[in-house]
């Protein structure tokens, strides 16, 4: 199999994302605010996460907006492994409680 | 699934996703797994009340589980080919509920080489039971020339 050939070893599926980005934020971490609903994401992935790998994120809310009557978070998050490679990167819009 | 490669593609070709079905228990258990324990996804009495003009009428399963089946739709189809998972833009469009069944299609929208590599972009659109969409998006496979 091509790919099995390319990644010579186990990775990561990409959607890991979707499993670290709590594990890899604060309790008190705004996303965790009762009512916060998810809009939409965009991904891109750069290198898979392996083995071993030690995964930090860098996040940060980039601006607000109301639209139809709903206040909406934009936030951009930045997966590294422990050499400071891109795993992967995203945005995402939340729809905030009022 | 048939594995495909980059020549072969054609605008229109199809990617079809898993059937997934969703219940109390598959929402919980992503609430484990990634760790949001969101009331939206939880408490039914939570969800009695209204959010801004929008009244769920009870809870509903995350949108990063739609992401994630997604997401598994297009590697289940890349890799046997050798190519990557590079790109995924989603918008939830209807919320999903216990008791729902759920599934991703992708459609081929585009494909381009360029000097290093070939790139296809993928209409993504997932539909529960009712054949409505609960979410649109686009995605972008990379074929390195290799």
């Amino acid at each position: 199999m091509p790919g099995r050939r390319r990644y010579r070893g186990l990775i990561a599926p990409p959607s890991i994302h979707i499993l670290l980005m709590f594990s890899c934020t604060p309790a008190d971490d705004w996303m965790r605010s009762p009512g916060t609903v998810n809009a939409g994401q965009s991904w891109n992935y750069n290198i898979p996460a392996r083995p071993n790998d030690v995964i930090r994120l860098e996040a940060r809310a980039l601006d607000k907006f109301i639209k139809r009557e709903r206040l909406f978070v934009v936030h951009d998050n930045v997966f590294f492994n422990q050499r400071d490679e891109v795993i992967c990167s995203g945005r995402g819009w939340t729809i905030r409680p009022q | 699934m048939v594995t495909t490669n980059f020549e072969n593609l054609s605008p229109g070709d199809t990617i079809d996703g898993p059937r997934f079905e969703v219940s109390r228990e598959s929402i919980r258990l992503f609430c484990d797994a990634s760790l949001d324990y969101n009331p939206l996804h939880l408490d039914d009495d939570y969800m009695k009340g209204n959010f801004g003009k929008t009244n769920f009428g009870g809870i509903i399963m995350h949108g990063m589980n739609n992401f994630g089946l997604i997401s598994r739709m297009l590697t289940d189809w890349a890799y046997p080919a050798g190519a990557i998972h590079r790109r995924l833009e989603t918008r939830w469009v209807k919320p999903v509920r216990p008791g729902d069944t759920i599934k991703p299609t992708g459609i081929v929208k585009s494909k381009q080489a360029t000097a290093k590599s070939r790139w296809v972009l993928i209409d993504v659109t997932v539909k529960n039971q009712h054949d409505e969409k609960v979410a649109t998006g686009e995605a972008m496979v990379e074929f390195p020339r290799d």
